[in-house]
């Protein structure tokens, strides 16, 4: 492999903006929690019935916002080099989320979101075992990958379905916010997805990427940890 | 694919380096979620740390102690407020204090005079648990014969004036106050 004469450094700055983010991220996630239905909800006073523009934006908000989603799809694409296979798999994510954003929103069924929340972080942790080959490790046998992306992506449907169904929409115009909110998110999906892809190749670079993407998959996985802790917590005091 | 882009399908760490280092994310997670997660949203600081790094109730809405960045713009309580008249005698000579005790955070609202010769005062308030003789003044005054107003107690503790009669003549102090307090003994 050629030499790239910035591929020391990339490496390192991978690790550092990665490790900066994640803490940005938790301490912003603890700053601005609370509340963030209260102002969607304020966002959406006076606009009853249909209201595309609205939905469309508070569905890609909450993706790109969406820390738990952001990381397992960072999970996945870690190793997808070929734009063929970042678009099947973020496809089956999508095809996942989806149906259960709009059965969820739509049959009214309420899932405690704290449980969907905390198989979200369960995901986030799965998906960085696998990366790191764990199953392979310790099973001796892979999940099948596919299923397992669509599967987890029924859950991250329910929980973006939880959130919708907090800001209480009338039934007025009800499908067409869903639909709007959906391709929202798909919207919000493409732009933290190509941000992430950055972040990726430029990580990529570096000839210690191997022993960076080991590091990496460890720090995702204990990003996964502190959101099952974080939703056992609210489980336990009661909280929401 | 990049020119000179690593394309390693997965990382393979071995069961042990697999183990150690899953369990180092876990530990980590712990840490993280118990030195600044649990203060900032759960307004539990096992550490300590939530305080001196000020994050503590950041996330909290309507925690009665909590260190929010904004001072409480309203309280709910299960009582009237009280509007009390006080009258204290001033003999010649005599610094004294008149003081209520009062919760953190309260609005005190007032209005006092003088009958006689005008007095010193310091309108301030001590703290219950507070460095020896700490005070801080609302309003002070020398050659004073009244006044009117409001604080909000910065803390617990005893707030209301001392006074200090100048003359060789008796003086009245006679105050009217409206608040939640109590009359410190």
């Amino acid at each position: 492999m050629q030499e790239n004469s910035l591929s020391g450094r990339f490496g390192w700055y991978g690790i550092a903006i990665f490790t900066a983010i994640m803490v940005a991220f938790f301490t912003m996630e603890a700053a601005l929690a609370h509340g963030v239905a209260d102002d969607d909800k304020q966002f959406l006073v006076g606009a009853a019935g249909a209201n595309i523009p609205a939905f469309l934006y508070l569905g890609a908000k909450h993706m790109v916002t969406g820390y738990d989603h952001l990381l397992f799809i960072a999970g996945v694409i870690f190793f997808l080099y070929r734009f063929h296979d970042i678009a099947v798999f973020v496809s089956l994510f999508s095809l996942g989320h989806s149906i259960t954003l709009i059965v969820g929103v739509l049959s009214g069924v309420g899932i405690d979101a704290r449980i969907v929340d905390a198989i979200i972080g369960l995901s986030v942790i799965w998906k960085a075992f696998d990366n790191l080959s764990g199953f392979q490790t310790v099973f001796g046998v892979r999940p099948n990958l596919k299923l397992t992306v669509f599967g987890f992506g029924l859950f991250h449907g329910l929980g973006l379905a939880a959130k919708l169904q907090d800001l209480e929409l009338s039934k007025d115009g009800l499908f067409t916010n869903l639909l709007s909110f959906n391709v929202g998110v798909e919207l919000g999906q493409i732009l933290a997805l190509a941000i992430i892809l950055v972040f990726m190749n430029a990580a990529r670079l570096s000839q210690r990427f191997v022993q960076n993407a080991t590091a990496i998959n460890f720090m995702i996985m204990a990003a996964g940890f502190v959101l099952v802790f974080y939703q056992l917590t609210l489980l336990a005091l009661g909280m929401e | 694919m990049a020119n000179g882009q690593r394309t390693v399908d997965q990382v393979a760490p071995s069961l042990k380096s697999l183990a150690i280092g899953s369990a180092i994310s876990a530990a980590a997670a712990i840490i993280v979620f118990v030195a600044f997660i649990m203060p900032a949203e759960f307004q539990r600081d096992p550490l300590g740390i939530g305080a001196v790094l000020g994050i503590k109730g950041l996330s909290s809405s309507d925690q009665g102690s909590g260190q929010g960045m904004e001072a409480q713009q309203s309280s709910v309580k299960e009582a009237a407020p009280r509007t009390e008249s006080f009258r204290v005698f001033l003999a010649p000579g005599a610094g004294i204090e008149f003081k209520l005790l009062v919760d953190a955070g309260e609005p005190i609202l007032y209005s006092w005079e003088i009958d006689g010769e005008p007095v010193t005062f310091d309108l301030h308030g001590e703290p219950l648990d507070g460095p020896d003789g700490y005070f801080e003044s609302y309003a002070v005054g020398e050659a004073s014969t009244g006044g009117s107003g409001w604080f909000v107690t910065p803390f617990e503790g005893t707030h209301g004036w001392y006074l200090h009669n100048t003359n060789k003549t008796l003086s009245v102090f006679r105050a009217t106050v409206t608040g939640y307090f109590e009359e410190a003994d």
